[in-house]
């Protein structure tokens, strides 16, 4: 341990190294100027009683910083806020809380959608399966969550895994067959990219449906954790359940010609196989509220779409955003952390709209016992005029009055949202009175406790920010 | 209340065929890890940041911050917590082969991005805090650009490190074999935003 310096050592090179630290991953250093201390009205004398000022004066500030300066007085190791996703990647996906389960509030299923048996390798294969076919969005495939399986100690999450089948994926599953369908219609655009932004298991049961006609760009950013804020290992079970289907589709999807139809274009169009537009499916509990508690580990993310440039480039120059109404006659927008995305949108050329999933109804015309099929408006004839509802059809209306009716509702359904620039905790940010840049992810998100050592390695992690650690066995390291 | 403010930046520059940049950047640091004097802190930023202007013309990604109060110690805590737990590899990852995702990356991009970060802790109402202040307020279309970031360097030697509360840089990657993507860098350093020319 290194003693001390003296008072005449500070003034003579005040800068103190730290933190030095040098890997494969990079390199750096910190140093703290100990001679501001010095300035300190309630520092006296020598360093000894200087150090123990700053632990006092610390304590009130700033637990992170003093804890470091007093790493050489303390027995423990230094406090500082850690983002979630590094803490579970150095400690493993139930960092600080290996002796609890994960807990499934959905129904499972013993098979998946094809009715197979899934094992193991489904789970330590999911992150390579689920990456998109054409190479154009691989760089914005997040294969975070699905990677959770494969680390080498997740072997207790693949033991508690299990396929997760509800009544609501299966609507939103039917729902997504049907918005694919309106993709087929006659005036249907062919320059739409979708963000589908439902909670996690709806979310991946629509585009399940939706995959016949769209690639599925996946944007889970997280892992699980058994007090996670974001149930992510439901939505690890519904893609486990969906995956084989997945699969299939994009085999067939690939050699599609179905954009080649449904633009209404040549036959030269129509008879060559086109590529499949992408859709970038997000968990929006991403965002569930959370409050600092220790029983609650906070594996938050945000959302990471690519610029409008980079959509234009790929030909998209319109997007499609799939909600749900939050509740009665609240207004559809978009999530917090996409507002400054789809702002830049409007401003780069590309049109954003929402379209509600639970736009798409049952079609009330059917019989009793038919199968349930799902229309836009719950209506087969409003369905085919979805796009003059949104005005980005390229077909003439034929029959006026069900374009006015389906103006009337689309309007209802998210056709007439553009988005609006407005402050949220993701916003941009101005400090002091003078121009600033805040950084996309505000200060406390997504961030737990941790004990560090001078080395940088973990010693214990705390659930909440500031809630109580669980001291981590040093047999965690090897 | 802390009477601080925060200054930090980030750059990704990109690193052509035998470019030592890299390399310089670890020498820099390496000589630099003792206990350092006023003199020895401005030498040493001086150092890094003629580096940095050398490589200005090839800036693409960036990202900065100046915050002034009450958050700005909190927010030198979390950048630099972030970053070094970010290098915090254990041994015995380092010299083990590349996992299936730095193959992927690897076959989609050639690794050829530095990262350069330098953060700093400045005490309020000081002569540095205000001169840094002045060269910080900038209108918002100009925050992403190439020139803004080499102002923001430029901005680094300017400063009189008396009054500096702390200070820290890192760079990555942290061997000339191995390199960061554009693949790598759009998901291990989301934040960072392309910077116009």
């Amino acid at each position: 341990m290194k003693p001390p310096r003296t008072a005449a050592e500070i003034d003579l090179r005040p800068f103190e190294l730290r933190w030095h630290g040098a890997t494969v991953e990079g390199e750096g250093a910190r140093w703290w100027n100990e001679s501001v201390a010095v300035r300190n009205p309630f520092i006296t004398g020598d360093s000894t009683s200087r150090r123990q000022a700053l632990l006092v004066i610390g304590g009130m500030v700033a637990v992170g910083v003093v804890a470091n300066l007093a790493r050489c007085d303390l027995q423990s190791d230094p406090q500082v806020s850690m983002e979630a996703l590094k803490v579970q990647q150095q400690m493993g996906w139930n960092a600080g809380e290996e002796s609890r389960s994960l807990i499934f509030t959905l129904r499972a299923s013993p098979t998946d959608a094809g009715g197979r048996q899934v094992g193991p390798d489904s789970m330590t294969t999911l992150w390579s399966a689920m990456r998109p076919v054409q190479a154009a969005w691989v760089p914005y495939y997040i294969p975070t969550l699905f990677r959770s399986l494969a680390d080498e100690r997740s072997g207790s999450l693949r033991g508690q895994m299990s396929l997760v089948h509800t009544d609501a994926m299966d609507q939103a599953f039917g729902r997504g067959r049907a918005m694919a369908d309106v993709f087929g219609v006659a005036g249907a655009p062919d320059d739409v990219a979708l963000v589908i932004d439902l909670p996690g298991p709806e979310a991946v049961a629509l585009a399940a449906g939706l995959s016949v006609r769209f690639e599925p760009v996946w944007l889970f950013d997280n892992w699980p954790h058994p007090l996670g804020v974001v149930p992510s290992h439901l939505v690890l079970g519904a893609v486990l359940y969906y995956r084989s289907l997945l699969e299939e589709s994009a085999g067939t999807r690939a050699v599609s010609p179905a954009a080649g139809a449904v633009d209404g274009g040549s036959a030269e169009g129509a008879a060559r196989p086109v590529r499949p537009p992408p859709m970038f499916v997000l968990d929006s509990n991403r965002l569930a509220p959370y409050h600092d508690a220790a029983d609650q580990f906070d594996n938050r993310y945000l959302a990471r779409l690519p610029s409008a440039q980079a959509l234009r480039a790929a030909g998209y120059r319109r997007v499609l955003y799939v909600r749900t109404h939050d509740g009665v006659g609240a207004q559809l927008r978009e999530l917090d952390d996409l507002n400054d995305d789809f702002v830049a949108y409007g401003q780069g050329g590309v049109d954003v709209r929402i379209v509600s999933a639970d736009a798409f109804q049952l079609d009330a015309a059917l019989a009793p016992a038919a199968p349930p099929s799902y229309v836009w408006g719950g209506s087969p004839y409003l369905h085919t005029y979805f796009w003059h509802s949104y005005g980005w059809s390229t077909a003439s209306p034929a029959r006026p009055s069900y374009v006015g009716l389906a103006r009337s509702f689309g309007s209802s359904a998210g056709a007439d949202y553009r988005p609006v620039a407005r402050p949220t905790m993701f916003s941009s940010r101005t400090v002091g009175g003078l121009s600033g840049v805040g950084k996309q992810r505000p200060s406390g998100f997504g961030l737990v406790s941790v004990r560090q050592s001078a080395s940088g390695r973990i010693t214990a992690v705390g659930a909440g920010r500031s809630g109580s650690f669980g001291r981590m066995g040093s047999s965690s390291f090897g | 209340m802390s009477n601080d403010t925060f200054f930090g930046v980030q750059i990704a520059f990109r690193r052509y065929r035998d470019d030592a940049s890299r390399a310089r950047l670890h020498d820099i640091i390496t000589r630099s890890l003792a206990d350092q004097g006023l003199p020895e802190k401005r030498a040493f930023w001086k150092n890094v940041v003629a580096l940095l202007k050398g490589n200005a013309p090839h800036f693409e990604y960036g990202y900065w911050d100046f915050i002034r109060g009450e958050a700005a110690e909190g927010e030198f805590e979390s950048w630099s917590s972030e970053i070094e737990a970010g290098l915090a590899t254990e041994s015995e990852e380092v010299g083990a082969g590349p996992d299936e995702v730095h193959r992927l990356a690897n076959a989609i991009g050639d690794p050829r991005f530095v990262i350069v970060s330098a953060l700093f802790l400045i005490d309020g109402g000081t002569n540095t805090d205000r001169t840094l202040g002045e060269r910080c307020d900038l209108p918002e279309a100009s925050y992403f650009k190439q020139t803004t970031f080499a102002r923001l360097a430029d901005s680094i030697p300017l400063m009189n490190f008396a009054n500096v509360r702390a200070d820290a840089v890192y760079v990555a990657p942290g061997s000339e074999k191995d390199g960061i993507t554009e693949l790598e860098l759009r998901e291990g350093w989301p934040h960072l935003k392309p910077l116009e020319r």
